[in-house]
């Protein structure tokens, strides 16, 4: 049973929050969705093989060969944080 | 109107200089000044008036030369604004081309804008797109489909002949079902994914839209292809996709799954499609109903796979590279979650949500791990009927274009209308769908022809026959 604690953890690992307001219908919406995914456990299949995509390719490698990509103006291009020659973001480690 | 005329027509126009590509491309954009249908996001005037002016002075080298094409803007395009209809990207400018683009700008094509969409191709009318939903050009108080609308609509529209889309799960061959255009899904690593901004890796393909078969299968020859970018893109050689065109059918074995013909769809859908079997049985064709496993668990297989990779795939927006900007955070996990919160709509959300519940913990086992396998069975299904069979064909939609905000109160809606589509997603087969009439009210109603691997001008033989059968008609 989907519940609005459900919800929260799913948001919390997607890293979305969830307005008060939307906890109905997410738990309606994602109910009525999980309901319709419980069917793949109806199908009786005779195989235990797996399909993870329908490429053939095996060990497809590269030259080993150096070549320049980008440059560091057009990886930045997109970032709206920029420092000198970083890309900032919040602090990540606690002050202890 | 030159853009109504034949390619051939316009090509010969083009050699004998009695029209240049500024005329087409002028054209082009007249007409989308004076639609209403909301098909695109980004236009390209500048730069395809400056591209064709460039092309004066080259030799017209090919049927696709000086020709106006539309991109689905979930393709990076450099230096253009790509936003997959997202206000996550609302402000992206990529830095490289696509390779289906590289390609198209060496057949001399024109980019004339970037298409409306469902946001990162998450839905099945548009409905989702932050930029506003796409009318149907047929009918517009009908939505176009999804998730490449605008690329069906601004075909439909007759603002151009050509546009590239992308199919998850049906969302080249759905829209073109609903606006009465060709579209195809070619077989999985035919045409490169690099720069296919990805919603399910092992499901996306790119594939062309177009008003005629023959220019569906033109532009498939210029996109397909090995690439070194896309290690799940295939060496097989690429064929003449169009040297099957208008040869005769008679002896060619078809399928038709039971399934397909069910309760599931409605009556004016099969009766246009058994009044088409009718016509190619008369033509020589040799028409079967047969069962195909499986085929029903279409709906919870989509959900499961295709979402568990979204979830995957989705998880690089987080606003730091690139993408929505947020000021207020209190720390990385604030910001992290204010931005994909305010960059996301609600289907995005919801499917990130419904694949992070399937990847975690034993989930992945119960139900990720089982829709691998049913996968796996479903492919050795459709593989069994093309050991006898050289096509199969159903209807591309279990019905036609519907109003607007038909969704709004149904999760389940927007995966159902892929319904008869996502089955060759999975196994990674090609398939097309082309007009085969109208309904009632005038709606197109599409055919769906799929093909065995790498078989896709067996699927244009079938297509240019049905086409040249609806001409006749007329």
């Amino acid at each position: 049973m989907v519940t609005n604690e459900m919800i929260d953890h799913l948001a919390d690992l997607s890293k979305l929050y969830i307005n008060e307001k939307d906890y109905e219908k997410y738990v309606k919406q994602c109910s009525d969705i999980l309901t319709e995914i419980n069917k793949i456990n109806l199908v009786e299949i005779k195989t235990d093989e797996i399909m993870i995509s329908p490429s053939d390719n095996v060990n497809c490698y590269s030259e080993d060969v150096i070549e320049s990509h980008i440059s560091k103006d057009l990886a930045f291009k997109n970032a709206k944080r920029v420092k000198g020659d970083y890309i900032t973001v919040p602090k990540v480690l606690g002050d202890e | 109107m030159y853009l109504d005329l034949d390619i051939k027509d316009i090509n010969k126009l083009l050699k004998m200089k009695k029209i240049k590509p500024i005329d087409l491309v002028n054209e082009a954009f007249d007409k989308i000044e004076k639609s209403n249908l909301n098909c695109f996001i980004t236009l390209n005037k500048e730069e395809a008036i400056k591209k064709a002016i460039e092309l004066e002075d080259k030799e017209v080298d090919n049927l696709l030369f000086g020709l106006p094409i539309a991109i689905k803007d979930n393709i990076v395009t450099k230096n253009l604004r790509t936003t997959a209809a997202s206000h996550m990207l609302e402000d992206f400018i990529p830095i490289y081309d696509a390779t289906v683009i590289k390609k198209i700008n060496d057949a001399n094509m024109i980019i004339i804008g970037k298409t409306n969409m469902d946001e990162f191709a998450m839905g099945s009318t548009s409905e989702t797109s932050y930029f506003g939903p796409v009318l149907n050009p047929i009918d517009n108080s009908k939505v176009a489909g999804g998730s490449s609308s605008g690329s069906a609509a601004c075909v439909a529209a007759g603002l151009t002949r050509f546009s590239l889309a992308s199919d998850t799960g049906g969302s080249i061959r759905q829209p073109s079902s609903f606006c009465g255009v060709v579209g195809l899904k070619p077989t999985y690593g035919r045409v490169s994914r690099f720069g296919l901004i990805s919603f399910a890796s092992s499901l996306d393909q790119i594939g062309p839209i177009t008003k005629t078969v023959l220019e569906n299968a033109l532009l498939l020859n210029v996109i397909s292809g090995y690439d070194v970018n896309d290690l799940t893109s295939s060496k097989e050689i690429v064929k003449d996709y169009t040297s099957l065109i208008g040869k005769d059918i008679s002896g060619l074995k078809i399928a038709v799954p039971n399934y397909y013909m069910s309760d599931v769809v409605s009556i004016s859908v099969k009766n246009k499609i058994l009044s088409i079997i009718d016509i190619l049985k008369s033509k020589g064709a040799k028409v079967d109903y047969i069962d195909i496993p499986y085929l029903e668990y279409a709906i919870p297989l989509y959900q499961i796979i295709a979402l568990a990779e979204a979830s995957s795939n989705l998880a690089r927006y987080d606003g730091v590279r690139y993408g929505l900007k947020v000021d207020d955070y209190k720390d990385i996990n604030d910001l992290y979650k204010k931005t994909r919160t305010l960059g996301f709509g609600d289907e995005v959300k919801r499917r990130i949500m419904i694949g992070t519940y399937i990847l975690s913990g034993e989930n992945a086992k119960n139900y990720y791990y089982k829709a691998l396998k049913v996968r796996k069975s479903l492919t050795d299904a459709f593989k069994d009927v093309f050991l006898k069979y050289d096509l199969i064909i159903g209807p591309t939609n279990t019905d036609v274009a519907y109003n607007f905000n038909v969704l709004s109160n149904d999760a389940l809606k927007t995966f159902y209308d892929d319904l008869l589509t996502i089955p060759v997603n999975m196994a990674g087969l090609p398939a097309l769908s082309i007009k085969i009439g109208e309904n009632e009210f005038n709606l197109p109603i599409g055919m769906h022809i799929i093909g065995s691997y790498f078989c896709e001008d067996k699927i244009y033989q079938l297509a240019s026959m049905i086409e040249k059968i609806r001409e006749d008609v007329k």
